[in-house]
């Protein structure tokens, strides 16, 4: 009986918590990503030859987000019927544009302009010996250029 | 921050390369379990950024990308262009961190 | 750079997220688990009583006697004459039950300190010291044993060793197929409640058989409720029945008074325990005296 009021505490902990979070760091995301907005991220392998008056250095963003004990409850019941595990969709996407800005911020401290040939790499970090998801890690680089002093690109 | 120029396109924009020195990486291993964060176990439940598990990996990628530029240094190199980072299981739930690329001399 | 065009254009939210509620989703998602889980006992119960129907009781006496032996912990010879004592108020009690042909019941003594009693396969009772230490004449210890009685008229122990092995296999395997410790969570929950559900209607059927022997065998109810009245004062109850095997203790003691008022019983004189069941100790050195 014990075991049931713990369980029901948790999860009803786990979902007010994840959802605040959640909403919280959604909000900021959005905020940020119309204040970097200038910064283009352009994924191609090739600098166009016209930008020759640049300098290039390698930026990166990364984060690791957790789950919270609703998440992984709602995974463990979807996992039995199959389909979309939509409680884990929202920390994917969370993780991925939160990395992606702290590369663009990476890149605006640094002076840049633009970031070219970003790649993104996404790993799950594991949670005891079940080799559950404990937390998404999203790592994002890329080449940031900016003009050199008084040049004209 | 890299002292050399670091990039991940095949060249370093603006500039020519020179002569190309080969390849040069760099690699830390790390134990991937969540536990490492003091905070893990209780923001598992509540969820919310694993910072102390950022800052981990962010230390691991720096060490592993100045281990890659001591080698491009070494062989005297100033950039390193078409860099990748590449991440590996090692058994007992320990993975590396291993970045590689081109060592170049640019001008 | 890029003084000359305009930043790239913004990109519309939710496309990449789904627009179910998570809260629907995991309330749609938990009913499927728990109707599956209670689907499985159900069957699980089904499947034991078409078991028990074909397995005669002396089949199972035979098989039981086969695998499990003859012995019984409390049966050495200094507890015979409880024993003996035990196995004449079960006959006793036994007459007046309307058992099936060929139901023979077997009545064992424990001299352990637990406050218990129970009725396991072919026909055995045990009735521990602990357990006569809480009543106070006979009626109340053969409250007792007419209820474990009427467990064998109604082949529970079959019952529910069927019941709880053919579930145990259902929910192990849908525990272990969902991957993770939450589904198993939910499976033990939901299994738990409805399995103890099950016992409880057992023991409910069992009580109200047990009643009815008593006031055949002494004429009144007086004293019946004894065990549970004393059991009731140390217990806490935390008000949850749910997951509980038994009645709560106060409905039990609620029936047998309602029986009495039912049945318009005058106050008989209780019909005291016998010498040898009241004090281990007293005993001993009766025995040794001789």
């Amino acid at each position: 009986m014990s075991d049931l009021i713990i369980f029901l505490t948790l999860l009803v902990i786990g979902y007010i918590s994840g959802s605040i979070i959640e909403k919280k760091h959604f909000k900021s995301i959005i905020e940020r990503e119309a204040q970097l907005r200038s910064i283009r991220v352009i994924g191609v392998k090739r600098v166009p030859e016209r930008f020759n008056k640049v300098e290039s250095q390698l930026v990166q963003g990364s984060v690791v987000i957790s789950i919270d004990y609703f998440k992984k409850i709602a995974a463990g019941l979807r996992s039995f019927f199959g389909g979309r595990v939509s409680s884990y969709e929202t920390l994917v996407e969370r993780a991925r544009r939160e990395a992606i800005l702290r590369m663009k911020q990476d890149a605006a401290d640094w002076g840049a302009q633009a970031i070219f040939n970003q790649k993104i790499e996404t790993a799950s970090v594991s949670q005891g010996a079940k080799g559950q998801v404990g937390a998404v890690e999203v790592y994002a680089y890329g080449t940031a250029l900016r003009s050199t002093k008084g040049g004209q690109p | 921050m890299p002292i050399l120029t670091v990039t991940n396109v095949e060249t370093v924009p603006g500039k020519t390369i020179v002569k190309h020195l080969g390849m040069v990486s760099g690699n830390t291993v790390r134990s991937k379990h969540v536990g490492r964060d003091m905070m893990a176990g209780f923001k598992n439940v509540f969820g919310g950024e694993l910072k102390g598990y950022t800052e981990l990996l962010n230390e691991s990628r720096e060490e592993a990308t100045s281990r890659m530029t001591e080698q491009a240094e070494a062989v005297g190199a100033n950039a390193v262009v078409n860099v990748r980072f590449s991440t590996s299981s090692v058994a007992a739930g320990a993975s590396e961190l291993f970045v590689y690329g081109t060592a170049v001399v640019v001008e | 750079m890029f003084q000359d065009s305009e930043p790239h254009p913004e990109i519309p939210e939710g496309i990449n997220t789904s627009k179910t509620h998570p809260l629907s989703e995991f309330a749609y998602l938990l009913g499927g688990a728990a109707l599956v889980v209670l689907a499985i006992l159900f069957l699980a119960q089904a499947l034991a009583g078409v078991m028990v129907h074909y397995i005669s009781f002396e089949t199972e006496s035979a098989l039981y006697y086969q695998l499990a032996g003859d012995d019984f912990e409390g049966d050495v010879k200094e507890h015979l004459q409880k024993t003996e004592y035990l196995q004449s108020l079960a006959d006793n009690l036994a007459e007046l039950m309307d058992l099936p042909e060929g139901m023979v019941i077997r009545a064992h003594y424990d001299d352990s300190d637990v406050a218990n009693a129970y009725a396991t396969l072919a026909g055995n009772i045990v009735i521990y010291q602990g357990l006569i230490n809480e009543v106070s004449s006979e009626n109340g210890l053969a409250m007792v044993v007419a209820h474990e009685i009427a467990h064998i008229k109604y082949r529970d122990p079959l019952m529910s060793l069927g019941r709880g092995t053919i579930s145990i296999i259902g929910l192990a395997i849908l525990a272990g197929v969902g991957d993770s410790s939450a589904f198993g969570n939910i499976v033990n929950i939901t299994g738990g409640g409805l399995l103890a559900k099950f016992s409880r209607d057992q023991e409910s059927r069992a009580d109200q058989d047990a009643v009815e022997a008593i006031y055949n065998l002494y004429g009144t109810l007086e004293g019946a409720d004894e065990f549970f009245v004393n059991m009731s004062k140390e217990d806490a109850e935390l008000g949850v029945v749910f997951f509980s095997t038994h009645p709560a203790t106060d409905s039990r003691i609620e029936r047998i008074a309602n029986a009495g008022v039912a049945n318009g019983i005058s106050k008989f004189e209780l019909t005291p325990l016998p010498e040898i069941l009241s004090n281990a100790q007293e005993f001993e050195s009766i025995r040794s005296i001789d």
